[in-house]
């Protein structure tokens, strides 16, 4: 019975089922076959008088499968008529089979369109014969990409047998034909493709602007040094700590060309046999290089084996690489170029679970698309945004201040714009913010006001003296002990804070 | 008793077969419905340094590199192709507008609204606009502020090129962008998100997490298993662990021209520790990075993770 329904039935649907899916899968990833009406007659009108496999194109013509599908129709001087798909044409110019006149290429950017572009090699050759400087924009899914470095030309060549990537081709299919030699001694392998898209990208550059640095060397490190851990943010408890890596010159680039990512391995626990994860911090530095061994460290803070080692996968590329604990990865790296030949990348740590607390899940009842970030997509500043951006730079302003009082009068300018920044926001978002930062603004300042006027208290001697304090000390000590007084939190500073009122009257 | 369990089966044969047709008609449906964008009004920023266009609505970030922008029939003239767009024409009911300021950058705007029926049935639709500016002006898709409420042109100066430019004939050129090769310049928004400490101050705890994942691996069902590996198998431990809610709102059966040897997964600022406990409860090894200043969907996904070569 079964064979039966199998025979009849069933293995004839499902035949026919995975025949379909094949048919209907197929054209799905593959180079068109057909391409637009407009599009069709360009492209005849480029490859006529070209050559297909040695054989002069005497003409080229439209000619169309349904209302929108176009494909070619050639004929040559041995007098043979040729039905030319798309993809065809893209195979046969990929392997020089089809060949365009007056020295052109036809080129086709994409593997799934039938854009095409027709690279006029003679061009290409002047711009890259008198070019001084490469743009060097990196690809899609690496590290820096579509981020660009100006690099020093030294020497361009076509690819000749004896050239490693001669004949080999790109994941497109496409040939590599030409090499650029550059400076830093790094070389860059072109398609056509490559040749025309760099060409429309004004990548060769002949004259380098006044304002653009051309790096026609790498970066030697030298050494890497440990930056101890000290207070970066008294509101938030956030700990900054630091390895500076030292280089053999100036760091000629901005610091967003020296990116990070983490890398997670499994490696296998040579006690238990069984695999565990583990991650790896990466900071890593194009157009640079390691000359001799750089000493590494065992641990700082929550890093473990930091070392420095040459990216194996690009050229002139090193990677400052630390194992690190995901949990303890609060915040990402900063990288700062400082003007002593070095890059100094932050770590920052906190004890202050807020900042990574993740809200009530059964509290949250969101509906719709929130916004993200206190600032709005809109392109112009909102009264908010500029009482925000002001009361943050305050912050910050007050946080690099060593001085107690400069910093408590920061504070209170601070606070003074967080107020505006709530009187003009525009949504929950923003006035939530604004005030979740007064709020930790205000819970911070009764301590730090308590301890400027013990210190002012003792750097005056007025306790065991007796002598009274000079009355623009007092009255601005006062002022200061009142805002503290009302923002206390504890039974403790509001002692401290009576007792000190009492000093200072 | 076997008659009845033979034709038990028989019938069990037919609703599998039928079940099997239903699916894949259903697969093939979703496939190609097609998602797009929605023009409710528009802006014009005129600025005399950098002007901008903008649209509001609602838009598919991920459908914007199919935009083209081509030039127009004279020189000030650019039209731009919006597949897949509905103009909403309660809120936008003029399809030419001319009433920009005198002193302005543009003189004219034409609106064109296109839907045609294709011989398989599918419905296409999309949206013509032609822009005539005062002067010479390049129009250039402003990926940075565009996003899934709006759809950013900037309006450029043409800049004079170091080189000469290859002739091209064909209609369109993918790479167009002159790289930004002087020193960046960082307004204090950008400062503030830049720095960890800072940017910490204007980003809010959110409750929901949009996932968008995407397939870099040969093979073609590849994201479609692993979004349903991470919907089904760890979701749950993954929404307790963040505290907020997983919601994948993109899964791209097309296969990437690039593969990569491992799952990538790109996160928004602010959200590394979301990605790390993604890649914590995740089988296989993973590779975390910060989304590149130049891709799109800035506010649509918060993180997109690209299925590599190593998920099986």
């Amino acid at each position: 019975m079964w064979g039966r329904i199998l025979n009849k039935r069933i293995y004839s649907i499902t035949l026919a089922f995975s025949l379909l899916l094949i048919c209907l899968s197929q054209p799905a990833f593959a180079f068109p076959e057909y391409t637009s009406r407009q599009k069709a007659l360009k492209l005849a009108a480029v490859l006529d008088h070209g050559y297909f496999k040695s054989i002069k194109i005497s003409s080229v013509f439209v000619k169309n499968r349904g209302k929108d599908d176009f494909y070619l129709q050639a004929i040559l001087d041995d007098g043979s008529s040729r039905k030319w798909l798309l993809n065809r044409i893209r195979e046969w110019t990929q392997t020089d089979e089809l060949i365009l006149s007056d020295n052109r290429a036809l080129v086709f950017p994409s593997a799934e369109s039938t854009d095409f572009g027709v690279l006029e090699k003679n061009d290409f050759y002047r711009s890259v014969l008198n070019a001084t400087a490469f743009v060097k924009t990196y690809d899609r899914h690496d590290i820096l990409e579509a981020k660009s470095l100006v690099l020093g030309v030294r020497r361009f060549r076509i690819l000749e047998p004896e050239d490693r990537k001669f004949l080999s081709t790109d994941k497109l299919g496409e040939r590599y034909r030409y090499v650029l030699e550059l400076e830093n001694g790094t070389r860059e392998f072109f398609t056509y493709n490559d040749a025309f898209a760099l060409l429309q990208r004004s990548a060769f550059l002949a004259e380098v602007p006044e304002n653009v640095k051309v790096l026609r060397k790498t970066f030697k490190v030298i050494e890497l040094k440990k930056i101890p851990l000290q207070i970066e943010d008294e509101l938030r408890e956030i700990w900054r700590f630091g390895i500076e890596v030292v280089f053999d010159g100036p760091i000629e680039t901005s610091p967003d060309r020296f990116p990070y990512q983490v890398v997670e391995l499994k490696l296998k626990d040579p006690e238990t046999g069984r695999s565990k994860a583990q991650f790896f911090l990466q900071i890593i530095f194009p157009n640079s290089e390691k000359i001799g061994e750089i000493a590494g460290f065992k641990n700082h803070e929550y890093l473990r084996f930091v070392e420095l080692d040459t990216d194996v996968e690009h050229q002139k590329r090193v990677i400052l690489r630390a194992m690190v604990n995901p949990d303890a990865l609060n915040l990402p790296p900063f990288i700062e170029i400082t003007g002593r030949n070095s890059i100094v990348v932050n770590f920052y740590s906190s004890t202050d679970q807020s900042l990574t607390q993740p809200p009530d899940l059964l509290a949250s009842r969101s509906v719709g698309e929130l916004p993200r970030s206190v600032f709005t997509p809109d392109l112009q500043a909102t009264e908010f945004e500029k009482n925000y951006l002001e009361a943050v730079a305050k912050i910050r302003e007050a946080q690099a201040q060593l001085n107690t009082d400069d910093k408590i009068e920061t504070y209170f300018k601070a606070l003074k714009s967080l107020k505006q920044a709530a009187l003009t926001s525009e949504n929950d978002m923003q006035i939530a913010q604004a005030l979740k930062q007064r709020d930790l603004l205000l819970r911070t300042m009764p301590k730090l006001i308590i301890r400027n006027v013990q210190m002012t208290i003792l750097a005056l001697d007025l306790e065991n003296t007796g002598v009274t304090a000079d009355p623009q000390v007092s009255k601005k000590l006062l002022k200061q002990l009142i805002h503290a007084e009302r923002y206390a939190t504890t039974q403790e500073q509001q002692q401290k804070i009576a007792s000190l009122q009492s000093i200072l009257r | 008793m076997h008659l009845s369990h033979c034709s038990f089966m028989k019938q069990f044969s037919y609703i599998l077969a039928l079940s099997l047709l239903f699916l894949f008609f259903s697969a093939t449906l979703s496939l190609s419905a097609n998602s797009g964008h929605m023009l409710d009004r528009f802006e014009l920023l005129a600025d005399k340094n950098s002007p901008y266009l903008t649209f509001k609505g609602f838009f598919d970030p991920g459908q914007f590199p199919h935009i083209k922008i081509t030039p127009g029939n004279s020189k000030t003239e650019t039209t731009v192709i919006l597949p897949n767009t509905f103009i909403n024409n309660i809120l936008l009911p003029e399809r030419e507008i001319t009433s920009f300021t005198i002193d302005g950058i543009l003189e004219k705007m034409s609106l064109a609204e296109k839907i045609t029926k294709a011989e398989n049935g599918e419905i296409d639709f999309l949206v013509t606009l032609t822009v005539s500016s005062i002067e010479n002006h390049i129009l250039v898709l402003d990926t940075n502020r565009s996003d899934s409420r709006q759809l950013t042109f900037a309006l450029q100066k043409p800049q004079k090129k170091a080189v000469s430019t290859v002739s091209s004939d064909g209609l369109r050129i993918t790479q167009t962008v002159k790289a930004e090769l002087g020193p960046s310049k960082i307004n204090p928004r950008e400062q503030l998100l830049l720095h960890p400490v800072t940017a910490l101050m204007s980003f809010r705890h959110f409750d929901q997490l949009n996932v968008a994942v995407l397939n870099a691996s040969p093979n073609q069902g590849a994201a479609q298993s692993f979004a349903v590996m991470l919907d089904r198998k760890q979701k749950r431990t993954i929404e307790k662990r963040m505290g907020m809610k997983l919601n994948i709102v993109n899964i791209s059966s097309v296969r990437e021209q690039t593969i990569l040897p491992k799952t990538k997964i790109y996160f928004h600022a602010n959200l590394l520790k979301a990605a790390l406990i993604l890649a914590e409860v995740l089988p296989g090894e993973q590779v975390l990075e910060p989304v590149p200043d130049s891709r799109t969907s800035k506010l649509s996904t918060d993180i997109e993770i690209y299925v590599g070569k190593n998920f099986e």
